[in-house]
């Protein structure tokens, strides 16, 4: 625990949550035309995928969790039917879809720690898979349980269980295909940003001025 | 501890206050309720947003406090402070633009806010690169 949440993780945490916030708004922005009831084609999945991978999965969780909060704070729909029932809700659709991305983080250690490239980018795909699709099933569950009613169906369904699979399967799997192909890409370009944060482009620790001086005095002697 | 350190933590600290502040202040829920259901939508977003910059801020300011405390120095830490800030600008302000195309009220100001803060991500990436090549 001490190790996985100092300072600079949860710094971290903190941004890539911001910046999933605002891709999550943005994707919202241009899917809103085509997806009347909710949902939207981007890639602010990455940013819980990235974490969750770099940190581990209790980060990766937090991160989804801190997505999903700024998204209430940011506004929301429910069905006003019972009190419980909406707060059911809220929490498939706005609290625990994103922590399931951060699942991925299941698959790190053998995402990263292979000898074999080849290994590594397939871990880092199922991870993905894993995390999007849990996602889904997460908007799938509230679809029946919540939404199913015949009259705001759009595309001409009339089946509550069909429509929800499809209906958010059309954003979510795009969505899972982005983010994968992201990874991939980032898995094999800059491996550095999925690794530990000792190695890594934000947070590399190096030596002092003073450090480096003991260091030549050593050197002298 | 230094004053920069100091200003910054300051700065960011107040900023991210009086956005959070303002934001809460503008929370006057907006309840708009159909057949179907309750939507509810909260004040200004643009404080929610600009609280998030001020903590990225305050992030950085603390990063540095530590790094002068235990006597190490983590790289790249402004550059990455600014690419994260310059990302959520342009990010929000591209998506604000965007809503104003499809609302029909086409508002070029969340353009040229976001192309302002794509220069700071550039500011930023250019910081790297500069480092790298003292690095070398």
């Amino acid at each position: 625990m001490k190790s996985t949440f100092n300072i600079k993780t949860m710094a971290e945490i903190a941004m890539f949550a911001a910046i999933g916030y605002v891709l999550d708004a943005l994707a919202g922005a241009y899917s809103a035309p085509i997806f009347v009831n909710g949902g939207s084609i981007g890639i602010a999945m990455i940013c819980v995928l990235i974490v969750a991978y770099r940190r581990g999965t209790l980060a990766g969780v937090l991160t989804g969790v801190i997505m999903g909060l700024l998204d209430i704070a940011d506004g929301f729909y429910v069905i006003a039917s019972t009190w419980y029932l909406s707060l059911a809700q809220v929490f498939f659709d706005y609290i625990i879809a994103y922590p399931l991305v951060g699942l991925a983080g299941l698959f790190r250690k053998f995402a990263i720690n292979q000898k074999n490239k080849k290994i590594n980018i397939a871990w880092l795909i199922v991870g993905c898979l894993f995390g999007g699709l849990l996602k889904l099933g997460s908007h799938y569950f509230s679809g029946i349980l919540f939404w199913n009613d015949p009259a705001s169906f759009v595309w001409g369904f009339s089946n509550g269980y069909l429509y929800s699979i499809i209906y958010n399967g059309a954003y979510m799997l795009p969505c899972i295909i982005l983010c994968t192909a992201l990874m991939i890409f980032i898995g094999k370009k800059w491996p550095m940003i999925l690794r530990e944060p000792n190695s890594t482009l934000l947070f590399k620790k190096v030596a002092t001025n003073n450090d480096n001086k003991e260091g030549n005095t050593h050197e002298k002697n | 501890m230094k004053k920069t350190n100091l200003i910054l933590l300051i700065l960011g600290s107040f900023g991210f206050l009086s956005c959070l502040s303002y934001y809460i202040i503008s929370t006057i829920p907006n309840f708009y309720s159909d057949s179907y259901g309750t939507s509810i939508a909260y004040g200004n977003k643009d404080y929610l947003v600009w609280s998030m910059l001020f903590l990225i801020i305050i992030s950085v300011a603390i990063i540095h406090i530590i790094e002068e405390r235990k006597k190490i120095r983590f790289l790249n830490i402004n550059s990455a402070g600014l690419i994260f800030i310059g990302s959520l600008g342009a990010i929000y302000y591209l998506a604000k633009a965007i809503e104003s195309v499809f609302d029909g009220e086409t508002s070029y100001l969340g353009f040229v806010i976001s192309i302002l803060f794509v220069l700071i991500i550039s500011f930023g990436v250019a910081m790297i690169f500069d480092a790298k090549k003292a690095h070398k």
